[in-house]
């Protein structure tokens, strides 16, 4: 806890003991080093240092040393009967290791996978391994790796996988914000979209309907709806998908009452969507957001910056003459014009009057030649090189660039507390 | 045995071991009382009793046991009881034997089994595998029961099977804007209790799903919602409209979550009580809430009878009781058994409504009427419930909800399902029991044929003839007493109401307790404390860290002696090379 003094009562039998391990540890690794230093690379160290890596996992000394003793082993023998049985050795101390609660030690992991491109006999049984220490601890990332890992080596096919998350996902009350298994469902799809030249779009469909199931189930849980994001992002753009993501988001808030999820997706896909919206839609778009501010006040300013693209993206700013006029909009950015192609024209960009922070990348806008943000809260003078015209008055800047200064025709900065 | 007991004086006396019985019999022996444990039968269970293929067939082909002492002559200050069980057979039929079974029987002339010489060879041979319960029974994972099996450790002489899946009869799904068919398809469907059945289930709607999600997750605080006041009073059927719960919903939770027998006779606040015991005993175990003990309910009566044995109480079966006897001051002293003897109680008398005055015999009242089958067809397959290939077997229970065969069905009927994985039957074999409630005044023939039609039916949705598959098909009546049954109110005489065909246990502890409160008045006695444990304290371990290191809690001496330490070290190492290559053979 933070700001709590420690006040542990002072055991000294206790604090005997605990002197008395970290000696004989001490003695019992220096000795290891020492063995080493004199050139001791044979088997028979190999005991000695099963203890003292059951004791500490992450420390590499031990480990690296016993590759040392293994490679030296594996050159002297013929057999690969023989070599197999000394890479099976390695592979029951990584399994006690894991077993007696490291489950997330890099360097045993790391051993393990060093040991089991050698042993393909025992290939099939590492995924039950991994599916064991999973059932235990459905997040740990280091077992979700290697049963990746396992699964290229076994060349298996994605389908087997995709049901073992399927099964994941649909066990208990917690499987279904299991995190870690949508995510590996994404890495299977790209596999099988590549091996079994699967449509995308079609695979993307099927994990939609997986998500409606779940977030139907608990519209609560972000793990679906994030996955979803990935799904939105990655599908090639279709009006009837977007109608039907909207759809399911409106009768998630019809029943809930309020989703900040649901409402935030819908944000999402208006933006992906090519559609213009009309006024009353983006003034109902409008207020989701207000709602969602109501709703999650500390991630505020990233819903202003989702309504500043969204006005940006549907605003008749555009005049006849390649000026882009937006002004006390309370926009807080305006990347949206930057990557739209429909801008690429602007000549002139007046934001004046808003709460803009940064401004972005503007080399897309290559007909851009003269831009003004006079009363906005920028604090770094950046990415305006070259152009003709730069009007900056009154915002948060500190300190300029000579360079840059120099690269811009004419610049105009009054207001700003420079240093 | 003819003997009279060679001790006639007793704390209490209790008739029957029921549930009720065998727990107080725990619980007094457990706080010192001196204890005796009567049965009239030759078997430990009274109501709850589980029998063998052969036991249970003695008991259909007997019928109702009643012994009738209204003859005796009538004693000052003694109550002639008559007994008379709660049983009445309507039905029995078994698989006969083949010809072919017929020419070998001469083989069998040493076979010492009671069972009729026609039946079929395979259910005499394998009659001692089938564990019988005389009433469907469940324990509720967080309820009342399992809670006293921990806390007293009684627990330790039983094996549980938790239920696998729960199951209700429901009509087909039609989709909007689709037009209903002349006759619904209807079948049983499993009830998705946790967020993930819910999720992959492909029978309930989308935003079903999200409706009951919901109500599971309110209903362990439903009390304080404002729609809950609302309602509380009013049926508990629109108070889940109200919460937009789909009929679907409804009928799974009223009949498979609430346990009720019909939508109409509870209230709000009584309902949401049931569904919040059932809710909060969910995840314990398993998927589904309930317990089942292995070979069968009476294993529960039993063990509390082993504790009271344990701890000092006489168990006498096949011994009934003839007389109460009581002084003028309206107390029980003691009874006068069936072999004649008379015992005496100081303390008091606890008997069942097997019992009643002599001059009062009900024979008509609400009653439970129950099939029991004994099939080579599983209803619920296996496979499918548990969801592996060659599955072992399964625990089922499910739920008929009124009216789905015909308005002659006025109750929900009970499904229950075991086999080999519950010890209740041999391999192969599946025991199906169908259990309904009939009011008093309706008819037996009614009963019986709307419980065959079902499971004729029920058979025949999978396309399977009923008289292929059942070897052994048996329905009886068995009576819910209460009230008086005609006995002086005395103050230490304590009657157990006969069980009312609900599937928990809940309110049989209750009553238990209740009575060892009454029976131990005052002295603030702990209900059925824990047993102590017959292996001992675990030992003293030496931590993981010292292990490792070589240190043990026997090493003398702090110096670190170098050869000392690598021999010690070696020793240890060397013991756990050889567990590794153990290991991996």
């Amino acid at each position: 806890m933070h700001n709590r003094p420690r006040n542990r009562v002072v055991d000294e039998k206790e604090l005997d003991e605990k002197r008395k391990k970290i000696t004989k540890w001490n003695q019992l690794k220096n000795q290891i080093f020492e063995e080493r230093k004199s050139g001791a690379i044979d088997p028979n160290q190999l005991p000695k240092l099963n203890n003292l890596i059951l004791l500490a996992p992450e420390f590499s000394s031990f480990w690296n040393y016993r590759k040392e003793i293994i490679t030296d082993q594996l050159s002297q023998v013929n057999s690969e009967e023989q070599k197999r049985d000394i890479y099976k050795k390695e592979l029951a101390l990584t399994e006690q290791v894991l077993s007696e609660r490291h489950t997330k030690s890099y360097l045993t992991w790391h051993h393990r996978k060093w040991c089991i491109v050698h042993v393909p006999d025992l290939w099939q049984n590492e995924l039950a391994l991994t599916s064991k220490l999973l059932s235990y601890d459905n997040r740990n990332f280091h077992c979700w790796n290697y049963r990746e890992f396992v699964i290229k080596l076994l060349n298996l096919n994605p389908n087997q996988e995709l049901d073992y998350c399927y099964s994941l996902l649909t066990t208990g009350n917690e499987g279904v914000s299991n995190y870690s298994a949508y995510h590996y469902r994404s890495a299977m799809l790209n596999r099988k979209h590549e091996e079994q030249q699967i449509d995308f779009d079609q695979l993307l469909l099927e994990e939609w309907d997986l998500v409606k199931n779940a977030v139907f189930t608990d519209s609560t849980n972000q793990s679906a709806w994030f996955y979803n994001k990935w799904i939105q992002q990655k599908m090639t753009h279709s009006e009837e998908f977007i109608q039907d993501q909207v759809e399911t988001c409106e009768s998630i808030i019809e029943i809930d009452g309020e989703c900040k999820w649901a409402t935030l997706t819908i944000l999402w896909n208006e933006m992906n969507s090519n559609k213009q919206l009309s006024e009353e839609r983006l003034t109902f778009l409008f207020e989701q957001i207000e709602n969602l501010i109501r709703l999650d006040p500390l991630r505020k300013n990233y819903y202003l910056d989702v309504k500043s693209d969204l006005l940006l993206l549907h605003s008749k700013c555009l005049q006849s003459d390649n000026v882009f006029k937006a002004n006390d909009l309370n926009l807080t950015r305006f990347d949206a014009i930057v990557n739209n192609a429909k801008y690429e024209n602007v000549v002139e960009l007046d934001l004046s009057n808003n709460h803009i922070r940064a401004i972005p990348n503007l080399s897309s806008m290559k007909n851009l030649k003269r831009i003004i943000l006079d009363h906005n809260k920028i604090e770094f003078l950046e990415n305006v090189e070259g152009l003709d015209y730069v009007s900056i008055k009154n915002n948060q800047i500190q300190h300029t660039d000579e360079k840059l200064v120099n690269s811009i025709k004419k610049i105009d900065m009054e207001g700003n507390p420079l240093i | 045995m003819a003997e009279h007991l060679p001790n006639d004086q007793y704390d209490v006396i209790i008739s029957s071991t029921g549930l009720v019985q065998s727990l107080l019999a725990g619980a007094l022996c457990r706080v010192e009382k001196k204890v005796l444990h009567l049965d009239m039968n030759d078997r430990y269970g009274g109501q709850q009793s589980t029998l063998n293929l052969e036991e249970f067939h003695q008991f259909i082909s007997r019928g109702q046991h009643s012994t009738d002492q209204s003859n005796h002559e009538k004693k000052e200050g003694a109550t002639s009881l008559t007994y008379q069980d709660a049983y009445k057979i309507l039905h029995f039929d078994y698989k006969k034997k083949t010809t072919t079974q017929e020419d070998t029987s001469e083989q069998n002339t040493f076979r010492r089994s009671d069972l009729p010489n026609d039946m079929d060879e395979a259910l005499v041979s394998q009659s001692r595998r089938f564990a019988i319960d005389l009433t469907s029974q469940l324990l509720f994972s967080n309820g009342e029961i399992v809670q006293l099996l921990i806390s007293s450790a009684v627990g330790r002489y039983l094996e549980f099977k938790c239920i696998d899946a729960i199951m209700v009869y429901v009509p087909e799904q039609i989709k909007k804007g689709q037009k209903p068919p002349e006759t619904l398809n209807y079948r049983f469907e499993k009830v998705p209790l946790t967020k993930g059945d819910i999720m992959k289930n492909t029978f309930v709607s989308l935003p079903e799903k999200s409706y009951l999600v919901k109500f599971i997750t309110s209903c362990m605080d439903y009390e304080s919602q404002p729609e809950f006041q609302k309602y509380q009073n009013e049926p508990f059927i629109e108070y889940l409209r109200a919460k937009n719960l789909s009929p679907l919903l409804c009928s799974f939770i009223i009949y498979a979550i609430a346990m009720l027998q019909d939508e109409k006779s509870v209230n709000a606040r009584d309902g949401m009580s049931r569904v919040k015991l059932f809710i909060s005993s969910l995840g314990r175990y398993g998927s589904t809430p309930f317990l089942y003990p292995l070979f069968g309910s009476a294993e529960l009566n039993q063990a509390f009878c082993r504790v009271a044995a344990v701890y000092g109480a006489t168990y006498v079966l096949r011994r009934g009781v003839e007389n109460v006897v009581h002084d003028v001051n309206e107390n029980v002293t003691g009874i006068e058994c069936t072999q004649g003897q008379l015992l005496k109680c100081s303390s008091g008398f606890v008997l069942d409504r097997d019992y009643c005055a002599s001059n009062v015999v009900v024979s008509e009242c609400n009653s439970i009427v129950r099939q029991v089958l004994i099939s080579d067809s599983a209803l619920f397959d296996p496979n499918q419930i548990t969801g592996k290939e060659n599955s072992l077997g399964c625990a089922v229970v499910a739920y008929i909800p009124p009216g789905s065969f015909g308005n002659d069905q006025k109750y929900c009927v009970t499904v229950m399902q075991v086999d080999q994985t519950s010890s209740c039957a041999p391999k192969g074999k599946f025991l199906i029991s169908l259990q309904i409630k009939r009011d008093q005044g309706d008819s037996d023939e009614q009963v019986l044929s709307l419980l065959k039609t079902i499971s004729t039916r029920l058979f025949e949705s999978k396309n399977i003839v009923f008289d292929d598959v059942v070897a052994y098909q048996a329905v009886y009546r068995q009576l819910i007493r209460s009230g008086n049954c005609g006995l002086p109110a005395f103050e230490n005489l304590f009657v157990c109401d006969d069980a009312d065909g609900s599937l928990d246990y809940g309110y049989l502890v209750s009553r238990a307790k209740n009575v060892f409160e009454k029976l131990t008045k005052g002295q603030d006695f702990e209900f059925l404390p824990k047993m102590p444990n017959p292996d001992g304290e675990d030992d003293q371990r030496v931590d993981e860290t010292s292990r490792l290191l070589g240190l043990g809690l026997e090493e003398q001496s702090a110096k670190l002696d170098q050869e000392e330490v690598v021999e010690s070290k070696d020793e240890t190492n060397e013991q756990i090379t050889e567990e590794q290559e153990t290991k991996q053979d």
